[in-house]
């Protein structure tokens, strides 16, 4: 075939389908898709590690021998595995779109998934400053079915009477051998707290404490008793608390104080 | 028609940008590229030239109906490669088939000199014996290193442009060039290219 025949060839077949070049804003909005899905891959993988970080730091390190058996087990079992899937499948999700832009094949894999993590990391880190990790992860529990199960009922941690766990907001206090706690479910317990009662951090209304003990006709009697942690996306409890602002629990201490009352005669 | 002295020389992407106006001017780039990109087919997929024209054909309407796609940070002809290369892979696709080894009579002296430096083969060996024993070699190189030893040794494409036309970054080029000499030393080495 000759050079004529070719573009001859080529030219009459491109008049006979009517073929025309495609149009260039179909090449810009594929990038652009691609690009976005990209940012977007970034974006909830940074939630992802947000919520991981959330975790991770608030997961009562300090108290794992009252929890698991073991520290390796406690790690194992605390692991938040579905967060940590989360965001290695957007990190892929990212990489890969990152990939297919116009000129992402020039970029280097191991570049491309340092730069990934590196956002991430950054991103997340931010967004759990400003407690989003916290916010996530107490929308999950709220309303995604089996989101309990999935986390091995990492929430129920501290309203685990039967095992000797229990947190909550301290509402009342009316001496100095027993508080009355709100936990996160919105139960009030009265703490029975003695002599031997180790505490750890100020017993004031209005604070998160993390109660360990043994609960036995009617009463928890508290063993340790410890404050909890305020800071940007610190959740004193996993799963978090019920909204009740401090200055609500005055109007209602006399309501709390018939409760305690209530509470003792059973 | 067009009068094709009018256009002679001009820039590649000049003509990409006067062919989306006027389609006649599209002869022109096939009239620069047909020969090139034909050897390229029959280098990296060895099948018939009547099949070759089809895919040539096919080729250069792709080409054409993806005009608009081409980014003039890339040459025209690092294009024209990756369109080329990308066709000829999915049309074997389509078929269920892989594209087989290389055409024998293409090793010219300059390829076969620069190879023979390259892999730091025995220079006693006779020309012919070494070329023969080359080809057989190349063609039982894996596919990834066939493509980079074609493009770098007889299209003589640099890095970057090989980097451009199998969107891979030039690192990785790299890595799969050094890998491909040594696979190709090792099967002429051990005498396995015969198998």
């Amino acid at each position: 075939m000759t050079h004529k025949e070719l573009q001859q060839i080529v030219l009459d077949k491109l008049k006979r389908e009517g073929a025309c070049p495609t149009p260039r804003w179909h090449f810009l909005l594929k990038n652009y898709f691609v690009w976005c899905f990209a940012l977007i891959s970034l974006f909830v993988g940074s939630l992802g590690f947000a919520v991981v970080l959330y975790m991770t730091i608030n997961n009562d390190w300090g108290i794992y021998e009252n929890i698991h058996d073991s520290f390796i087990g406690f790690v194992f079992a605390t692991i938040p595995y579905f967060w940590i899937l989360i965001v290695i499948l957007f990190l892929v999700t990212t990489d890969y779109n990152l990939r297919h832009t116009n000129k992402g094949y020039k970029v280097q894999l191991h570049y491309a998934v340092l730069g990934s993590v590196l956002g991430s990391v950054i991103l997340g880190t931010l967004f759990y400053n400003v407690g989003l990790g916290r916010a996530i992860d107490e929308t999950f529990v709220k309303s995604v079915p089996y989101y309990e199960k999935v986390m091995r009922d990492r929430h129920k941690r501290w309203t685990s009477l039967d095992q000797g766990r229990v947190g909550g907001l301290i509402i009342f206090t009316e001496d100095d051998d027993s508080i009355t706690i709100q936990d996160k479910e919105g139960n009030e317990w009265i703490i029975e707290i003695d002599n031997d009662t180790n505490v750890f951090g100020k017993m004031e209304v209005g604070n998160f404490v993390k109660i360990i003990g043994e609960f036995h006709d009617e009463k928890f009697e508290a063993g340790k008793i410890f404050e909890g942690k305020k800071g940007p996306g610190l959740a004193p409890f996993p799963g978090g608390h019920p909204n009740i602002h401090p200055k609500m629990l005055n109007k209602g201490m006399n309501q709390f104080r018939d409760n305690k009352k209530w509470m003792k005669e059973i | 028609m067009i009068n094709q002295e009018k256009y002679h020389d001009l820039p590649d992407e000049e003509l990409v940008t006067l062919t989306l106006e006027n389609q006649n001017i599209f002869s022109i780039l096939i009239e620069r590229y047909e020969e090139k990109l034909k050897q390229y087919v029959r280098r990296i997929t060895n099948i018939s030239e009547e099949e070759i024209e089809d895919v040539l054909q096919e080729v250069f309407i792709k080409m054409y109906k993806n005009l608009n796609g081409f980014n003039l940070d890339l040459s025209f002809s690092s294009w024209s490669y990756r369109i080329t290369h990308n066709h000829v892979i999915s049309h074997f696709r389509k078929k269920n088939t892989r594209p087989q080894g290389i055409s024998v009579e293409e090793l010219n002296d300059t390829v076969l000199e620069n190879l023979h430096t390259d892999i730091n083969i025995d220079k006693d060996v006779d020309r012919t014996i070494l070329k023969e024993s080359l080809l057989k070699a190349i063609s039982k190189l894996d596919e990834k290193y066939q493509e980079v030893i074609i493009l770098n040794f007889f299209e003589e494409r640099s890095y970057e442009e090989i980097s451009d036309i199998l969107q891979k970054p030039i690192g990785t080029v790299g890595t799969l060039l050094n890998r491909a000499k040594g696979q190709l030393k090792e099967i002429l080495l051990k005498g396995t290219y015969d198998a």
